[in-house]
């Protein structure tokens, strides 16, 4: 193989790796807004909730999901820190 | 094809019955009410199987001349060998005792039997147990209604046998109409010949009659009229002895196989012991004559001598047969074999799938959907839930359990066996033969698909665990005790509940986070469960018995929830198609749940 045609293959071989990457970065950036949507209405409904029970139930769920909003934004910025 | 049309032939040819025949019509409905009361009779034994009637029967029945013993007595107070030996059937079809000791009482029965023939020849007397049937309808219905399991399986027996009295009742009013061509008087014939017809006679009457008390009434009357001659009176007792049967095989019908071979175990037993006293009558003729001269019975009264020949040809027959009883149950379990449970079949599990890696994976993804389908379905059943309800999100599972007490044994290792293990293997037999990849069988997809059918069996078996503890408790007196696993059924319950929600939720609901909601939701349940259970050791409201009992099968629960969410993950999360790669990489593992959790029990002290 000529050294033309294997910078050619690295090339293309990094760009589609550069596109799941940027696509991988996308679909973060989607379910974390999904996300903080979803904290906001669980708070929303925990604010107007009386029953001590349905409360906590609505706490947890709260932590879970903001612990993943945590996992994914450092995900997404480790992603920042290697394009960088 | 046969199949098919049986059921529709059966319906068409009984409602043809019931146009022409009146009489048809009221013999069918006594089969059929007898059948039921088969039916509720084992219902009620089966309460009790485990408990003092299992303990009595396996005391009084442990030997063979117990077995035999018994057999004598419950017939000689009843005054019905049919009904001791569908009582017999019945607890032999709900594993109460084995086929050895049924067979006893059977025997015993006959020779009990033949105390009847004693008290009519003697008495002219004759108890008449149908006139039981009513108040045991009655007590029996009522006792039903009531909570505790002892009354409602006692309401259950009772019922039963009034049905079974009901039912032979119906039986012999419907044969009224063919009674009457029951002449004795126009077949007296001499000789072998007349023995033999006069059996068969006597097999017929019995059959029609339901009763081979009413044809030995039906003999002694003709006998002491100077109708029939001693010997056709002996003949008829001989084939009242083996008409005898039919009770018993009707009522086998509505039993398992066991049922079916004590059955067959009495006709045997009746054919050879009539066979041998037709065969021998003359000898035995002599015998009877000298046993009447001892016990000092005139030599003209052919009614005692009659009592005296039905009891010595059934001690001989059973003394004939005890030597074979070994013989007659292998026999009896050639020719009855037992039935395999029908096991269920994978549906996905394709030959011709087998040799491509990501059809092979999709065949065994959707088989394992099928075996958590059947998981549902089984642990619904040890909740003593309706699935259905169960799976309903708008019904209240404070009510439903509530409703649904837990008052019975449900048999975990036949529908394990039916319902789970078939498919189970089939999977793992499947993902061997198939042309996986090694990196595929070790971490890919393949790996976590058995990882969730050996997790849907772990939770099977902790639900078994639970089950005995969750029958104890749920009818304690203790309130507290009683709550707590009242509970312990509701946890379970909404966990499968909140399981379905998952399988159906689409990208929208966000099944990852729904995931991690129900692994934090087992910890603090577990939390929370711990802590009432210190608290209620401190304040004495239930015994250290009862504390350690909870606490094991807390953690059998533990074990159901973590197994079930495991395959909660793998099946509706990880191998979920709809869901981008970047949702599923945010699912938490353990060291970020504890983080999660500790926060939220940080920010609710």
């Amino acid at each position: 193989m000529g050294r033309k045609k294997l910078l050619k293959k690295l090339g293309e071989f990094f760009s589609m790796d550069q596109r799941a990457r940027e696509r991988h970065r996308e679909e973060l950036k989607d379910i974390l807004a999904r996300l903080k949507k979803k904290e906001c209405e669980l708070r929303e409904r925990l604010d107007q909730e009386t029953d001590p029970q349905r409360r906590q139930s609505l706490e947890s769920k709260i932590h879970v999901v903001h612990q993943q909003r945590k996992k994914g934004i450092g995900m997404l910025r480790e992603l920042r820190d290697e394009e960088s | 094809m046969f199949r098919r049309i049986l059921l529709p032939s059966i319906v068409i040819i009984l409602g043809w019955g019931f146009w022409i025949s009146p009489d048809f019509k009221v013999i069918a409905a006594g089969v059929a009410i007898f059948l039921f009361g088969m039916l509720s009779l084992e219902n009620g034994f089966k309460s009790f199987s485990g408990g003092l009637l299992e303990g009595i029967l396996q005391r009084s029945t442990d030997r063979l001349w117990k077995s035999i013993g018994f057999g004598v007595v419950s017939t000689s107070l009843m005054q019905s060998s049919s009904l001791v030996s569908v009582i017999t059937i019945s607890f032999l079809s709900a594993g109460l005792i084995g086929l050895e000791q049924g067979i006893g009482i059977i025997f015993g029965a006959n020779l009990g039997t033949t105390t009847g023939a004693w008290l009519i020849a003697a008495f002219g007397f004759k108890i008449k147990i149908s006139a039981y049937a009513m108040p045991m309808l009655v007590f029996g219905t009522l006792l039903i209604f009531q909570k505790p399991k002892a009354l409602k399986g006692i309401g259950y027996i009772l019922a039963g046998m009034g049905f079974l009295l009901l039912g032979i009742q119906y039986m012999k009013d419907g044969f009224d109409a063919f009674k009457s061509t029951l002449d004795l008087t126009r077949y007296s014939l001499p000789g072998f010949g007349g023995l033999l017809l006069y059996s068969l006679f006597g097999i017929l009457a019995t059959v029609i009659m339901q009763s081979s008390h009413a044809t030995l009434v039906l003999t002694i009357t003709a006998l002491a009229s100077g109708q029939i001659s001693y010997d056709n009176a002996l003949a008829l007792a001989i084939g009242a002895n083996i008409g005898t049967t039919v009770t018993a095989i009707i009522g086998s019908f509505s039993a398992n196989e066991e049922g079916k071979r004590l059955a067959m175990a009495h006709l045997v037993f009746n054919l050879i012991t009539g066979a041998v006293a037709i065969a021998f009558i003359h000898p035995l003729l002599r015998v009877v004559d000298s046993i009447s001269q001892w016990l000092g019975i005139a030599a003209d009264d052919f009614l005692l001598k009659l009592a005296v020949f039905h009891s010595l040809f059934n001690l001989i027959g059973i003394l004939l047969m005890l030597p074979w009883i070994g013989r007659l149950v292998s026999w009896l379990q050639k020719l009855i074999p037992a039935r395999q449970p029908s096991r269920q079949q994978p549906r996905y599990l394709l030959e011709s799938s087998i040799g491509f890696p990501d059809t092979a994976t999709e065949a065994v993804r959707k088989e394992t959907l099928h075996l958590w389908d059947n998981t549902l379905d089984i642990i619904a059943h040890g909740l003593r839930l309706p699935r259905k309800a169960l799976l309903d999100s708008s019904l209240s599972l404070e009510e439903l359990v509530s409703r649904h007490p837990v008052d019975d044994v449900f048999d975990f290792d036949r529908y394990y066996e039916i319902k789970i293990k078939s498919l189970y293997s089939a999977i793992i037999a499947y993902i061997s033969r198939a042309a996986f990849g090694w990196e595929m069988e070790q971490s890919g997809e393949i790996h976590w698909l058995r990882r969730a059918s050996q997790a849907m069996v772990d939770a099977i078996k902790a639900v078994k665990h639970l089950q005995k503890n969750l029958i104890r408790y749920s009818q304690s007196p203790n309130i507290h005790i009683r709550h707590q696993y009242q509970q312990l059924r509701i946890q379970v319950a909404r966990l499968l509940r909140d399981l379905e929600r998952l399988r159906h939720a689409g990208p929208e609901d966000m099944p990852g986070v729904l995931v991690d909601q129900l692994k934090m939701e087992t910890r603090l349940f577990y939390t929370e469960m711990n802590r009432n259970i210190d608290e209620m050791i401190r304040q004495q409201q239930i015994t250290p018995e009862m504390a350690t009992s909870l606490m094991n099968d807390l953690t059998y629960v533990h074990t159901i929830y973590q197994r079930l969410v495991e395959v909660g993950e793998t099946l509706f999360v990880r191998q979920n198609p709809a869901l981008s790669d970047a949702e599923k990489s945010l699912q938490l593992d353990e060291l970020e749940l504890k983080e999660a959790h500790d926060t939220r029990t940080d920010t609710g002290r």
